[in-house]
């Protein structure tokens, strides 16, 4: 079945990356939405329900760590995925992120082999 | 503390990778000595700070960052970029460039936060530092057609 998206990157131009190589990893995308910030995916989070949010760490006023965090006490977000799309690959930082409630990490620079590998054990 | 050499080699292979994975272009390192950048041009900058400090500059000229753009983008070549569009391609660009520099380099260099990402625009820009910095330059060369500027200047904190 096709899966609705909130991708969330302070570039605009990573988001319509994101957007393109998920469609080009054969994965079935329905609707998508869009945010610039930790703030701004907290309302589409809000208005509308998602079943995956892939979402950058380093971002103007809300990062993605705390987005994270906030994501997970929404009850509208009890269903959404949580990918977390960035260049940052500490290790210590990932396993805060999964611990928080991420249920995967992608490191960027990344190819649509990657997002079909980490994405489709969680898409059905 | 890193080599001078073995950051070059390791800025050298994150540009590579970035280029190759997401802009779909080729790069060498260009001999050239002289400045190679004429015109107007786009300069994205990040900094980092922790065990070491500094900053990292991309630099290339309004063509070059509008097939950079229109690459990332996935648009037509002759789509003509808007300016927004090309600082936001630019900026993430050296975004990263510097987080895939990041995981190379780490464990010789210490922890590094890195900031957003911010774009300049002008002629002749040029990425330096106050004393006590290192800097190492690279020259590339894309699709033989465009040069780049990398610079990376960094120094111990000593913290
Ligand atoms: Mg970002």
């Amino acid at each position: 079945m096709a899966k609705s998206l909130l991708i969330v990157d302070d570039s605009s131009t990573m988001r319509k990356i994101i957007m393109r190589t998920i469609r080009m990893s054969g994965l079935d995308v329905g609707a998508t939405a869009e945010a610039g910030n930790g703030l701004e995916a907290i309302e589409k989070l809000k208005a509308e329900r998602f079943d995956f949010m892939l979402c950058d760490i380093n971002m103007p006023e809300m990062g993605g760590a705390e987005l994270v965090q906030k994501a997970r006490q929404m009850p509208e977000c009890g269903n959404t995925r949580i990918i977390m799309v960035s260049t940052e690959s500490s290790e210590q930082l990932i396993e805060g992120l999964l611990a928080n409630g991420a249920n995967g990490y992608i490191t960027k620079p990344f190819t649509p082999e990657k997002f079909h590998e980490k994405l489709s054990p969680l898409w059905n | 503390m890193l080599s001078k050499t073995s950051i070059e080699e390791s800025l050298l292979d994150s540009v590579k990778e970035v280029f190759e994975t997401m802009i779909f272009m080729d790069i060498e390192l260009s001999d050239e000595n002289e400045h190679i950048l004429e015109g107007p041009s786009f300069m994205g900058l990040i900094t980092f700070s922790g065990d070491v400090e500094g900053c990292l500059g991309v630099c290339c000229t309004n063509p070059c960052a509008a097939t950079i753009s229109a690459n990332m983008l996935g648009s037509e070549p002759d789509n003509h970029a808007g300016e927004q569009e090309m600082k936001d391609a630019m900026g993430e660009v050296a975004n990263m460039v510097l987080g895939s520099f990041k995981a190379r380099a780490e464990g010789e260099l210490g922890k590094i936060q890195v900031s957003i990402p911010t774009v300049v625009c002008g002629r002749e820009l040029n990425n330096d530092m106050v004393a006590r910095t290192e800097k190492v330059l690279l020259k590339i060369n894309l699709q033989g057609e465009y040069f780049a500027e990398l610079t990376l200047l960094y120094r111990q904190t000593g913290k």
